[in-house]
């Protein structure tokens, strides 16, 4: 009876992990710009199942138009680029951004846009769809004060998430640095803000699958420990 | 009365068996491209008796029993439901071809899609292992690439290879190498090439039969527990035998 058990826990654990990872993704059904993962599962050789490795669905999300000034969305493909604290690069397609106290413009979580750009107090500002930013003075002259650069993965999917939106680069992996993609007409938008990712339907099938496997396999576990302890009463005559 | 317990002992290993067989195709519900398997018991051969002695008079006592036990298992091949999911490295194969994959001792063959792109860009599985096309391993590079029907698949407008798709209906029989994978049990046997319309952005879920099987089990659990007294009757006659039967005062 002992493998059974054994099969029927790796089962529990598998489904337990993908009921985790789903409730995550249903968690994050409204934040902007989130991408739901999968956990792939496979079959054990030695019986049972396993989680085998987790991928981050290549679908964007739809844009929905907020009218922010610094909302921004990226159409094509492509992440905005942050420093963090550590001095290391992350990427977000997050694009709800705000001026900082030092005049910066910083994502949701303060974390400064690379390359910087510092937004000048009481002007206006634009945002152009090519990702320059510009403000008029006021005598209406106009200012360059920096380029929204769009950066390219070859397969985002192999990103890292840091949370919070945040994406690095997958250590130690060849071909995945993210590229200053060439000026394009159409690169940024703003007033818009990329939704999540997360398809509600389909991570609702989902729980509800996991959910089932992960009760039938408890109670597998709770109907070989009976089975056992008759065994074991019955022997003792 | 000793052979009663030898019976009893057949069917305990049988249905133990039978409810570890069980166990592995629940746990494998929602794990994609799983093949169940099947199981079949059979009675192990009857055995003729036959009383001896003077020639004249050997006669057929009649038959007995020997038990019970598993028949080695078979894998269901039938397709499990075809889902779709819209993402782009999700196939599936409609129609029986398997996906084969390069394993360090030899090619494997699955029906999961769920494949990623290695650091090199080549086309794997889940575990890591290449996807082979009919020209080796499918290398799709750093690009969106899109699946035709007949599984050749194309970066832009060039063809960059032709999924290889194997029929393993054919083979005597399968052994499964975990990862989702199965080969033949004679490592000589060469899958033909199959046919199947290969579907982008949909998988292909476990072919398990949920009520089926836990209804097989309940029943596997309960033929285990009527063993274990039958196994207990056996016995308390044989102590009967000896304490009462064998007594005299």
């Amino acid at each position: 009876m002992l493998p059974v058990m054994t099969t029927a826990l790796s089962g529990a654990l598998a489904y337990q992990a993908t009921l985790d990872e789903v409730a995550h993704n249903l968690a994050n059904l409204s934040t902007p710009a989130f991408r739901p993962t999968r956990l792939a599962l496979a079959e054990a050789a030695e019986g049972g199942v396993i989680p085998a490795a987790r991928r981050l669905s290549a679908r964007p999300g739809p844009l929905a138009e907020t009218g922010a000034p610094f909302d921004m969305a990226l159409p094509g493909p492509g992440f905005f680029r942050v420093r963090l604290p550590d001095g290391n690069y992350a990427y977000t397609r997050r694009g709800d951004f705000r001026v900082d106290g030092t005049g910066r413009l910083v994502t949701h979580g303060g974390l400064p846009l690379d390359p910087e750009i510092r937004i000048p107090p009481d002007r206006r500002v634009e945002v152009r769809p090519d990702g320059t930013v510009v403000t008029f003075g006021p005598d209406g002259a106009e200012a360059v004060l920096g380029r929204l650069e769009v950066f390219t993965f070859d397969r985002p999917e192999n990103l890292v998430p840091l949370g919070g939106g945040l994406f690095r680069e997958p250590a130690g992996e060849t071909g995945l640095t993210g590229l200053a993609g060439p000026a394009q007409p159409q690169a940024v938008v703003t007033g818009y803000l990329e939704m999540s990712a997360v398809d509600l339907t389909g991570e609702f099938a989902r729980l509800i699958q996991a959910q089932r496997a992960y009760v039938l396999n408890l109670n597998i576990i709770r109907d070989q420990d009976r089975l056992l302890g008759e065994a074991i009463e019955l022997a003792r005559g | 009365m000793i052979r009663g317990l030898y019976t009893a002992i057949s069917q305990l290993d049988a249905q133990l068996r039978r409810q570890e067989l069980l166990a592995h195709n629940l746990a494998n519900i929602g794990t994609p491209g799983f093949k169940q398997t099947l199981l079949a018991q059979a009675e192990r051969a009857r055995l003729g008796l036959w009383r001896l002695g003077d020639p004249a008079l050997i006669l057929p006592v009649g038959p007995l029993g020997t038990g019970t036990a598993l028949e080695p298992a078979a894998i269901d091949l039938n397709p499990g439901p075809l889902v779709e999911t819209g993402e782009p490295l999700d196939l599936a194969v409609d129609g029986p071809g398997f996906f084969v994959v390069q394993r360090p001792d030899g090619p494997a063959y699955t029906r999961d899609g769920t494949f990623f792109v290695d650091a090199e860009g080549f086309l794997t599985t889940a575990a890591g292992d290449r996807v082979l096309g009919e020209d080796g391993p499918i290398r799709v590079g750093n690009s969106d690439f899109s699946v035709a029907s007949d599984g050749t698949i194309f970066v832009g407008e060039a063809a960059v290879g032709r999924l290889r798709l194997a029929d393993l209906s054919g083979a005597p029989g399968l052994i499964r190498v975990g990862d989702n994978l199965l080969r033949p049990a004679d490592p000589a046997f060469q899958p033909p090439p199959a046919g199947g319309e290969v579907r982008q952005g949909v998988i292909e879920e476990s072919n398990v039969n949920l009520t089926e099987t836990v209804a097989q089990l309940l029943v596997a659990m309960r033929a285990y527990q009527a063993a274990q007294r039958l196994g207990l009757l056996a016995d308390s006659t044989l102590d009967r035998a000896i304490q009462q039967l064998g007594r005299w005062d």
